[in-house]
């Protein structure tokens, strides 16, 4: 018993490292102290005047000739989102590097999610649109990829890749009309990676688990949100499998998912490790309102892997905590910039 | 100005004239039922514009929780979304009923929100595209009770003035020509009784 611990006190030096690391980066992120003081700003110009960070505060005043508005402001918001991530990946190796690039293709999914759409609806799409990730980075080609004509074009970019478990989808969306099915499928592609290469590290089981909570969070969301707008679940019937592999339960637990009622929902969830999400839903479903259920999935994921990381600061989850917590300080600060733009008092302003 | 001058008093002009006032009086007969149909119309669609203040209500609440979703989702988000449906395309079709110019609303190409991914935003496009409608139905609304009480506002001058400016001026000239009619027949009865009579002598 002693001995076994004492291997696992053992870190590899790449571990060390990128736990030192991420400690020392932690400092450059803004407190959720900050993050409310900016959202009590008076205006947009103010806003950008109290904006402290080093890294927005150069990439904001390096811009010229153009008035900086707020959807200007959340490019360089996912500008530095995204080269933080990059950053993290460049500065480790091994595993943990496996790990960092599958958790980037976050980035990859959302990019492709834009290009799918404007092909949909037969739209033009520059890759100004898209997240800036280094071509390094990404097993798509997005250069070409915006230039493609159809739907099938971009299912032919995807073939070679990661997400050529999604092409049935593309013929479920062409049939619906809509993105959405290949968007749902490449989701779970991703997380379904991102859970492969996770288990490859040392004491995967906490992030494992975090990532789980995760995926099953943006399930929960979409299941409910898709009973109250009253549309058909069949796309979730028919990726049941592989909905329960990334939330790691059996198709029986999705399946129930799928058939509860609205007000049965949440006790099937509280009897399950999603305990946490049940608490978050219960306003969403009274109201049957989409927004409000998003919101507050949203907010009580962040309560919870606050909760899960920071209990062990020197653990991997610590590492999952920086990578949530760059994500949601990009998701606050084009929030912030957007509310203070169209003129929302600090009152109306809900961050995430 | 009298309608009686320059006319010529004979038979001819009489049953003319005579004809024309039956044509009137049963073209104001035809101008009062149109003003009734009309006003039974506008009085049918009137109470439809106590709607607006509602409309308008829902419109501005969509129109909050729009400002808070694009604050909540970003602007991109919101825009390739948007991008997945295709272009709205409209006909406005021009009409005339009696006379009356009336403006109806098709829509050739209907937004499809039904295929916006995000569900946050295909809920809130749900709802603002069903308050636009109802807001567009009202303006087609408002824009027939406008042509309709201008329409009114006409006809009822045109009855006016047939009733009581045009009708009573073409009795008068019929009167007119009549009693000339009646001088002109005495005068040659006298003529002709002293003429008989002279010859008679």
């Amino acid at each position: 018993m002693w001995r076994r611990e004492g291997i696992k006190m053992l870190k590899s030096s790449t571990y060390i490292y990128l736990v030192s690391r991420v400690h020392g980066l932690s400092t450059r992120l803004m407190s959720r102290g900050e993050l409310e003081s900016l959202s009590k700003t008076q205006n947009f110009a103010s806003f950008l005047e109290t904006l402290s960070g080093e890294e927005y505060v150069r990439r904001l005043s390096s811009i010229q000739g153009e008035e900086v508005d707020a959807r200007l402001a959340s490019r360089v918001f996912a500008d530095v989102y995204v080269d933080r991530l990059v950053h993290l990946v460049r500065i480790t190796s091994g595993k943990y590097r496996d790990f960092l690039l599958s958790f980037l293709k976050r980035v990859e999914i959302e990019n492709i999610k834009r290009v799918l759409r404007a092909k949909m609806g037969g739209r033009d799409i520059s890759v100004e649109v898209l997240l800036p990730l280094p071509r390094e980075f990404t097993s798509v080609n997005f250069n070409d990829l915006v230039n493609v004509k159809s739907l099938d074009d971009v299912q032919f970019h995807l073939t070679p890749t990661i997400y050529r478990g999604a092409s049935e989808a593309f013929q479920i969306a062409k049939n619906m009309v809509s993105t959405y099915p290949v968007e749902l499928i490449l989701e779970n592609i991703y997380f379904l990676n991102l859970l492969a290469s996770a288990s490859k590290l040392p004491s995967s089981k906490k992030v494992v688990d975090l990532i789980r909570n995760e995926y099953a969070s943006t399930v929960v969301f979409n299941i409910l949100a898709i009973k109250f707008l009253d549309a058909p679940l069949t796309i979730f019937e028919k990726y049941s499998r592989q909905i329960s592999k990334g939330m790691g339960v059996s198709s029986d637990y999705v399946n129930d998912l799928l058939r509860a009622r609205e007000d049965t929902f949440s006790s099937l969830l509280r009897a399950s490790r999603f305990a946490w999400i049940s608490a978050n839903i219960e306003d969403g479903i009274e109201s049957r309102d989409v927004a409000e259920l998003y919101n507050s999935i949203k907010r009580g994921f962040r309560i919870y892997y606050e909760s899960v990381s920071r209990r062990d600061p020197l653990g991997i989850t610590y590492l999952l905590w920086y990578l949530y917590t760059v994500e949601y300080e990009y998701l606050n600060l084009s929030l912030i910039a957007t509310a203070k733009e169209l003129g929302l008092k600090p009152e109306e302003i809900k961050l995430y | 100005m009298s309608i009686s001058q320059n006319v010529s008093a004979s038979r001819g002009t009489l049953l003319e004239v005579r004809k024309q006032l039956q044509f009137i009086k049963k073209s104001t007969e035809i101008l009062e039922m149109k003003r009734d149909k009309v006003a039974s119309e506008l009085n049918k669609l009137l109470p439809q514009l106590k709607n607006r203040v509602e409309i308008e209500d829902r419109l501005q609440d969509v129109y909050r929780k729009f400002v808070k979703t694009l604050v909540e989702q970003g602007y991109e988000e919101f825009t390739t979304s948007s991008m997945t449906v295709p272009k709205v395309q409209t006909e406005l079709r021009r009409h005339l009923i009696m006379g009356i110019e009336e403006y109806d609303l098709d829509m050739v190409n209907p937004p499809d929100v039904n295929r916006i991914p995000n569900p946050v935003i295909k809920e809130l496009a749900i709802e603002l595209y069903k308050v636009f409608m109802e807001l567009l139905e009202m303006s087609i609304t408002e824009n027939k009770i406008e042509a309709l009480a201008n329409d009114l506002m006409n006809t009822a001058r045109k009855v006016n003035a047939l009733q009581k400016i045009i009708i009573p001026s073409y009795q008068e000239l019929i009167k007119y020509i009549e009693e000339r009619i009646m001088e002109e027949e005495l005068s040659e009865f006298v003529r002709t009784k002293f003429i008989v009579e002279k010859g008679g002598n």
